[in-house]
């Protein structure tokens, strides 16, 4: 049932409240094995998990939260006002498929078994495709991307030609990420004025912080066709994302760039280039925060409160990664707290 | 049982013996210059291990640090997928080398895995740093087989210039010392049978 924006933002307030903090965080990592992991988790609004404590505990823990994620999604956006609900939907479901597309296809890339590509994907209904099983069940490749024709993914298609040329698989992933892009921001344009800058800053500087770090990898290379790999760009110009590439040292392509994006490049320069993702999210985190900063009894508390959930879930996924592979505390929260609360 | 047992005490033996004593000890000098140039080497190649195993220690660290991250980061299930576009595997062509008449194997990487998605920065930094880990392996492994070799060389060679300094050099040269011997008194023998001819000879004229 859509209820008004007011009743949701007030709920949502609520549940920010939820949110783990610094410190329960902290708690959860310093945990000495899994089991007492588990028994600190317990203790806060996750509850009880239960996961069978295999050899794919990690894999089974990540699904775990993924799955609660995306049930705080589905129960805000079951009650937002439509256009909301239908941004927050694409934002999140969206990209939730693109990821799955992408492991779909990296699965036939390497002749994967069903089983094998199943096992990989989040669980979340089909957003714009009516369903995943055909293109798991596709003989090849090609054969699975030719299925996409006629869907919103259709340009895939036409990147096969350039798949096939190289034998790789980053020309359908840009395309994905570039059907992903330009989806999220057509669908933030139909929402109130007063809320589309929030959705201007979130998903441009996502695609921004992409572009760049496509560009780094691409550092020193002369055959870049720049249109190809960079089909859009918002603040960060070709022209930038061509003197990344071109630049003689990495600290200077990095200095080359403007704030935010060049503090959350700066981990590379040191050589700590995990950190970066850190940043991204810290930067995620800080674009929201602003936002609801500015107007608490809005659209922009409801985005805010998903997109800190995101973040929750991919602390604990790191958290739970770490538990298994018995990491210490200092080494799990270099890498996956953002410093709020 | 004596080294002489069974000698013949001629004079072709004893040219026979003595040319043979020239070839072994001929051969023994080789046998040491090649021992000493093995030593050298092995004493160069276990230094260059040491320093090649710390570095290999600390370059594995750094590895699992970049993979511990990227795991971190991006999650076991988005890592496990992205790895999967990693399609050719790493094929290695092993051959035969030689040093010093050592034969060991010689590892060269005929083809490398490639890396055909768009991996993540932080798993591409991982992947390439792993992929130079087991490179570096790869090599280490080559090198401490051939200082094995080397080692397993020196001993055997080393065993060989002893047993001919304390056996077979100074067996021969009892054999050349007792057939001289032996071929003097035979001379004296005779030089005493025909004076005492040349005695008789003379009292009967």
């Amino acid at each position: 049932m859509k209820l008004g924006i007011d009743y949701v933002v007030l709920r949502t307030h609520a549940r920010i409240s939820d949110l783990l903090d610094k410190d329960q965080l902290r708690v959860l990592a310093e945990a000495p094995d899994v089991a007492e992991f588990l028994a600190r988790l317990r203790e806060t609004p996750y509850g009880e998990v239960t996961v069978a404590m295999d050899d794919k505990l990690a894999l089974n823990l990540e699904k775990v939260f993924i799955q609660k994620f995306i049930e705080r999604i589905e129960s805000i956006v079951a009650i937002t006002p439509t256009k909301m609900g239908d941004f927050l939907r694409a934002y999140f479901d969206l990209r939730f498929e693109v990821v799955n597309l992408k492991r779909i296809l990296r699965g036939k890339f390497t002749a994967s078994t069903e089983e094998q590509i199943k096992e990989s994907l989040i669980p979340i209904t089909p957003y714009l495709l009516d369903s995943y099983d055909p293109l798991m069940k596709a003989a090849s490749l090609e054969e699975a991307v030719k299925l996409l024709e006629g869907t919103p993914y259709g340009a895939l298609v036409e990147k096969l030609g350039l798949y096939k040329e190289l034998d790789a698989l980053w020309p359908l992933e840009l395309a994905l990420n570039y059907v992903y892009a330009s989806r999220t921001l057509s669908l933030g344009k139909e929402l109130p004025s007063r809320n589309q800058h929030i959705v201007d800053s979130l998903a441009k500087f996502e695609t921004d912080v992409e572009n760049i770090l496509v560009a780094l990898k691409r550092r020193g290379r002369k055959d870049v066709n720049l249109k190809e790999i960079f089909p859009v760009t918002y603040y960060v110009e070709l022209s930038d994302l061509k003197a990344v590439i071109e630049a003689e040292s990495l600290g200077g392509a990095i200095d080359g760039l403007e704030e935010p994006y060049r503090g959350v490049m700066e981990p590379i320069k040191t050589g700590d280039i995990a950190l970066v993702r850190a940043m991204v999210r810290k930067g995620k985190y800080e674009t929201v925060s602003k936002a609801r900063a500015g107007d608490e009894y809005g659209f922009n508390v409801i985005l805010a409160f998903l997109v800190y959930s995101e973040i929750e879930k991919d602390n604990l996924v790191g958290l739970a990664w770490g538990e298994v592979q018995g990491l210490g505390s200092e080494e799990l929260m270099k890498y996956i707290v953002i410093p709020w609360g | 049982m004596s080294v002489t047992s069974g000698v013949r005490p001629t004079k072709g033996y004893l040219m026979e013996t003595k040319t043979r004593i020239q070839v072994v000890e001929r051969g023994t000098e080789f046998l040491k210059l090649k021992r000493d140039q093995l030593a050298k080497q092995l004493t160069e190649s276990l230094d260059v291990l040491r320093g090649r195993r710390a570095l290999l220690l600390k370059n594995l660290k750094e590895a699992y640090g970049a993979l511990t991250a990227a795991y971190l980061s991006l999650g076991p299930m988005e890592v496990k997928s992205q790895v999967r576009a990693i399609r050719k595997p790493l094929t290695l062509e092993v051959l035969p080398r030689s040093v010093m008449g050592v034969v060991y194997p010689s590892v060269r990487v005929k083809d490398k895995p490639e890396i055909a998605a768009e991996l993540d920065i932080t798993l591409a930094n991982a992947a390439q740093q792993v992929y130079e880990i087991i490179e570096e392996l790869i090599h280490l492994a080559e090198f401490e087989e051939r200082v094995e070799r080397i080692a397993q060389e020196l001993g055997t060679t080393n065993r060989k210039v002893n047993a001919l300094e304390n056996f077979v050099i100074p067996d021969m040269k009892a054999i050349i010392k007792f057939i001289e011997d032996k071929l003097d008194e035979e001379s004296m023998e005779e030089l005493v049978r025909t004076k005492l001819i040349g005695g008789a000879k003379a009292s009967r004229r």
